[in-house]
């Protein structure tokens, strides 16, 4: 399971990375654009949503491979350990659950944005394969939700794999 | 009124149980729709709310905003806001705390996430009122409080979201919440004053700067100063859009960096994914709340609450109140942008109908947010400081926090009192 993540993490990591600084360097251009050279960056706007895209669907995933989904851990679980394990599976459980059926809702928008031939409207680019990049992400969000519940079962304490994961995701 | 109640129920009951606050929201926004309508409904109003959250111009202000910020945490740049800070205020008793709230202030401006400016005023202000005496108390409280300046100082991720919920102006949200966050350092000033005219011991004077010495701390700042006047200058001014002006914002904060040196191709990087995470997160967190407002939109609880108000004839301040009551109880258990989401789509049709302006409700929305980043048990900031000094227990942080959490409160009432300094800078500027 762990080699699939960390492919996964990595091909992400580019991925969002080169969003980011799209998304950033358009804006500037755009604006630069528009005051020094007089011309403005065509479809700035819709490509900044495309990429807008790009940079929140990686992005979940990501969070997700680091633990960092707002989770409230204030009342402690009873039950001691089996407790805890039940949270855990119940945790992820319910958002794999989740992120699948929003990967199947996003699924039929990707469908008909096909079926109708939905395309922007300065640049012509196919919405298509945008929403069904939405949808994989989802997806594999939820895979990664599984992922890491498989890993946290089998580990110890779930407060030290998350800190590692965060420090991991820090440093590389 | 009752499916609403059992939503939020149940939707508290998930999240206690630990199921992300986002998964939590979107399940049962989803399931109360198919229950109040049916499930091919509910299914196709999840589409639209994925599809159209992902496509969102002027939302694209929030990943900008969130790296405009990173960028500035890495240029560590709190070490010269600090220097220049206490170069003024640094020989007077308490000067050092007080140091930490105005140079909090000073990284809000250019930075809109409370926990990054408590994170990294912590690192170099901690240190320093500890070589000098300060009490634990007094130095982790007026920096977990400084911290909440983020979020009220613009540019601020909460306000933006807000305004975007709301349908108001980003740049109108920014212009006010100028006046308050100055009259937010004030009142902090003022608890660090209290706290040691209590126990002077806690806050021992330091050396005085002469003037040579003071100006020279201030050059150093120039960067916080160009950027904050690019950005918000570049909104007031015509020159771009709030959207635009984040773009801005984020390239002259990573110039900034890059001619601080502390831009290495892997700081670069990392800078860059967290900012995606970050932004992820929120996401998730939005289109739960989306689908959550979405179903509660259909249950009779924003139409009861207004009738509810008008057969108890209820002052209108006095639902505000109430309002912020509710606020502050949530914050004590829910993080603050989740706290957001989920309230206000239910209470603003309520305070707009009551005749409120929505920018002056956007700021209290705020300032009461930033009261539930140091109140006990949650208090977010607080915990930040822990993880980030853990000598120190959990009840030294709570009562250090204790007398600016008593400014907070009294700046709630002078800004519900006074509607005024909310809106005078948003009537010029915006």
């Amino acid at each position: 399971m762990k080699p699939i993540l960390t492919l996964l993490q990595a091909a992400l990591r580019r991925l969002a990375e080169l969003c980011m600084v799209a998304l950033a360097l358009l804006t500037l251009a755009d604006v630069l654009g528009r005051y020094v050279f007089n011309v403005s960056v065509t479809g700035a706007v819709e490509l900044t949503e495309i990429l807008m895209v790009g940079v929140i669907f990686c992005g979940v995933v990501l969070a997700t491979l680091a633990r960092e989904h707002v989770t409230v851990d204030l009342l402690p679980m009873p039950f001691g350990r089996a407790g805890l394990q039940a949270s855990r599976l119940l945790g992820h459980g319910l958002a794999a659950a989740v992120s699948a059926l929003l990967a199947a809702v996003s699924w039929s928008q990707a469908e008909s944005a096909r079926e109708y031939a939905d395309q922007t409207q300065m640049l012509n680019l196919p919405l298509a394969p945008v929403v069904y990049f939405m949808s994989a992400m989802l997806f594999a969000n939820a895979l990664v939700q599984l992922g890491v519940l498989v890993v946290e079962l089998r580990g110890g304490d779930v407060r030290a794999s998350v800190a590692s994961a965060r420090d991991g995701a820090r440093d590389d | 009124m009752t499916e609403s109640l059992i939503g939020f129920g149940t939707m508290l009951v998930l999240i206690f149980l630990r199921v992300p606050v986002a998964f939590a929201m979107a399940l049962v926004g989803l399931l109360g729709l198919a229950w109040m309508r049916d499930w091919s409904s509910a299914y196709a109003m999840a589409g639209s709310v994925v599809r159209e959250s992902g496509f969102q111009y002027l939302l694209s202000v929030v990943p900008l905003f969130v790296l405009m910020g990173n960028f500035i945490t890495q240029s560590r740049l709190s070490k010269e806001l600090f220097a220049a800070a206490y170069a003024f205020l640094g020989h007077r008793r308490g000067g050092l705390a007080m140091s930490t709230v105005v140079a909090c202030g000073g990284f809000g401006a250019v930075c809109g996430s409370s926990l990054a400016t408590a994170a990294t005023m912590s690192k170099v202000a901690y240190p320093e009122m500890r070589k000098l005496g300060y009490s634990e108390a007094l130095a982790a409280g007026s920096i977990a409080a400084g911290g909440t300046l983020g979020i009220l100082i613009p540019p601020s991720v909460v306000m933006v979201v807000y305004a975007i919920l709301t349908e108001q102006s980003i740049g109108k949200m920014f212009a006010a919440g100028i006046l308050p966050g100055l009259l937010a350092i004030g009142f902090y000033l003022l608890a660090v004053r209290w706290t040691v005219w209590r126990q002077p011991a806690a806050g021992p004077r330091g050396p005085r700067m002469s003037w040579p010495q003071r100006l020279h701390a201030l050059r150093e700042v120039w960067g916080v100063l160009v950027l904050f006047a690019v950005v918000m200058g570049g909104i007031y001014g015509g020159v771009f859009s709030s959207t635009e002006a984040a773009g801005i914002g984020a390239c002259g904060a990573f110039l900034f960096a890059w001619l601080r040196r502390r831009l290495t191709w892997r700081v670069l990087s990392s800078v860059l994914v967290e900012s995606v995470r970050t932004t992820g997160m929120l996401f998730l967190v939005l289109i739960g709340a989306l689908l959550f407002a979405n179903f509660i939109n259909f249950t009779s609880l924003p139409g009861d609450l207004q009738a509810a108000v008008r057969r108890f004839d209820l002052h209108p301040l006095l639902v505000v109140a109430a309002i912020c009551a509710i606020y502050i109880v949530l914050g004590c258990v829910l993080e603050s942008m989740s706290m957001v989401l989920l309230t206000v789509p239910v209470f603003y049709p309520l305070v707009q109908h009551l005749g409120f302006d929505l920018i002056w409700f956007g700021i209290i929305v705020v300032v009461v947010t930033e009261i539930s980043f140091i109140t006990p048990p949650v208090g977010l900031n607080v915990m930040v400081l822990r993880s980030l000094l853990p000598g120190i227990p959990m009840r030294t942080l709570f009562g250090g926090v204790a007398p600016f959490v008593v400014a907070d409160v009294l700046r709630l009432a002078v800004l519900v009192a006074f509607p005024s300094i909310t809106l005078l800078l948003p009537r010029y500027l915006g």
